[in-house]
């Protein structure tokens, strides 16, 4: 029923887990408490960046503002209210604060979620999911961070293969132009340029 | 590099434990033995059932692995860096919102639209028709850790039938039953190849029962190949083989 183990692989027996009774073949000692992350030369952890603080240049999105349609852009964006369609920033960083909500695929530098997110995420650097998120969607990054009581259900890539891909979409992608372009069909406010959005 | 410089595995034992007080410590230091005063049974817990999990995944190339408990960072890059691709699935939880939702479903339909309230079986038929719904043989190895202490009666049977449909011929299962009523309610995450940290995270009560080991076995009947190991912890580790 079970292999036979060759020498250094666990014993088959179901003896009891008295912790004296093992003898661990290597371990590497655990990050830092709050991430859990056992980082390793090849692909470091990513550590948990600060909360969120929207920068003075970027565009800021506040609670109550509803978009609907195709965001792209080069600065970075703090989103609180609520989004559906797609994101693109490019190079920029997409922060979604406590209160946003977003159904939109998203492809940023940096992506940093506290609220709520439906769809696939993608980080040329860094995806992090912050303790008060809830993400349903498929994460794709070099490097993924996860805060203890993120809620998350989806595919994770994360590390070379990502990194690689990553490079690869970006050689052969044709340069993002800020732009909105509004939803044709849909009849509820508002797309607003980043720009204008950001004086609210 | 092996912290532990060289020394036998015999010599290693109270690593896991030892290091909780050092952190990421790079530097060569000597294992702590395990002492009252260092032993930590609530938080690190020194596992057969995950070291034999992994050895029986250990020859997968680019596997798939499913982790239906509550998302760990520590979790996700251990399987990541061995080259696993990992689908993270809180299934608990995405169990209790449908149910909430359903329940407040049935409250707020109007009485003209009022039919019998559904079955516990009739809800669990929907929420699994919208869970759990991987292409069967898909995963390598799925980490279920508590849930089926803590999942209702009529998701039971289904649920353990779905994840043998989902894993591959050959792929494991590695689940945590309580041998007792637990104090409090936890999460987990793997440290290393044979520890997993237990994190309690709220007060008890979502725990439904207490399996024996019989049931256990006939939940994954329709596993080539089932075992379970008993801690001293009152937790009950089984692994199944499909």
């Amino acid at each position: 029923m079970w292999r036979k183990q060759p020498e250094g692989k666990p014993s088959p027996s179901a003896t009891p887990a008295a912790p004296s009774a093992f003898a661990p073949p290597s371990y590497t000692p655990p990050a830092e408490k709050s991430t859990g992350a056992s980082p390793s030369p090849s692909k470091p952890a990513a550590a948990i960046p600060p909360a969120p603080v929207p920068s003075p240049e970027a565009a800021i999105l506040t609670q109550g503002i509803r978009i609907r349609g195709e965001l792209t852009g080069k600065a970075d964006l703090f989103i609180d209210g609520d989004v559906e369609g797609s994101i693109r920033l490019g190079d920029s960083r997409l922060t979604v604060g406590p209160s946003g909500h977003v159904k939109a695929d998203i492809e940023a530098r940096e992506i940093y979620i506290r609220g709520d997110v439906q769809g696939n995420l993608r980080g040329r650097e860094r995806i992090t999911l912050g303790n008060s998120c809830h993400v349903k969607g498929d994460l794709e990054s070099p490097r993924i961070a996860i805060e203890d009581g993120a809620q998350f259900k989806g595919r994770v890539e994360m590390g070379p293969a990502a990194d690689a891909r990553e490079r690869q979409i970006k050689r052969t992608a044709p340069a993002i132009t800020p732009s909105v372009t509004p939803s044709s069909t849909d009849s509820t406010p508002t797309s607003v340029p980043i720009e204008a959005s950001a004086k609210k | 590099m092996n912290w532990m410089g060289g020394k036998s595995r015999l010599g290693a034992v109270a690593a896991p434990m030892a290091s909780k007080t050092r952190g990421a410590a790079s530097t060569v230091v000597p294992p702590t033995p395990i002492t009252k005063s260092n032993h930590k049974p609530d938080s690190f817990r020194l596992s057969n059932g995950l070291k034999d999990f992994l050895w029986l995944i250990s020859d997968v190339e680019n596997g798939r692995l499913l982790d239906l408990g509550q998302v760990s960072q520590a979790t996700l890059n251990f399987f990541i860096e061995r080259g696993f691709r990992v689908t993270t699935d809180d299934m608990l939880r995405s169990w209790k919102e449908f149910r909430s939702a359903e329940e407040e479903q049935q409250r707020n339909a109007p009485p003209s639209d009022f039919n019998e309230p559904l079955s516990p079986e009739e809800i669990a038929q929907h929420f699994l028709q919208n869970s759990l719904q991987y292409s069967d043989d898909q995963f390598n190895a799925v980490l279920v850790w508590d849930i089926f202490d803590r999942l209702d009666a009529e998701l039971l049977s289904r649920v353990a039938s779905r994840l043998y449909d989902i894993v591959h011929p050959g792929g494991a299962v590695l689940a945590l039953f309580h041998s007792k009523t637990p104090e409090r309610t936890y999460r987990y995450r793997i440290v290393d190849n044979q520890t997993i940290e237990i994190v309690p995270i709220g007060p008890a009560g979502t725990h439904l029962r207490i399996f024996q080991n019989r049931e256990i076995l006939n939940l994954f009947s329709r596993f080539r190949s089932a075992k379970t190991f008993v801690g001293r912890d009152q937790l009950r580790e089984g692994l199944f083989i499909k």
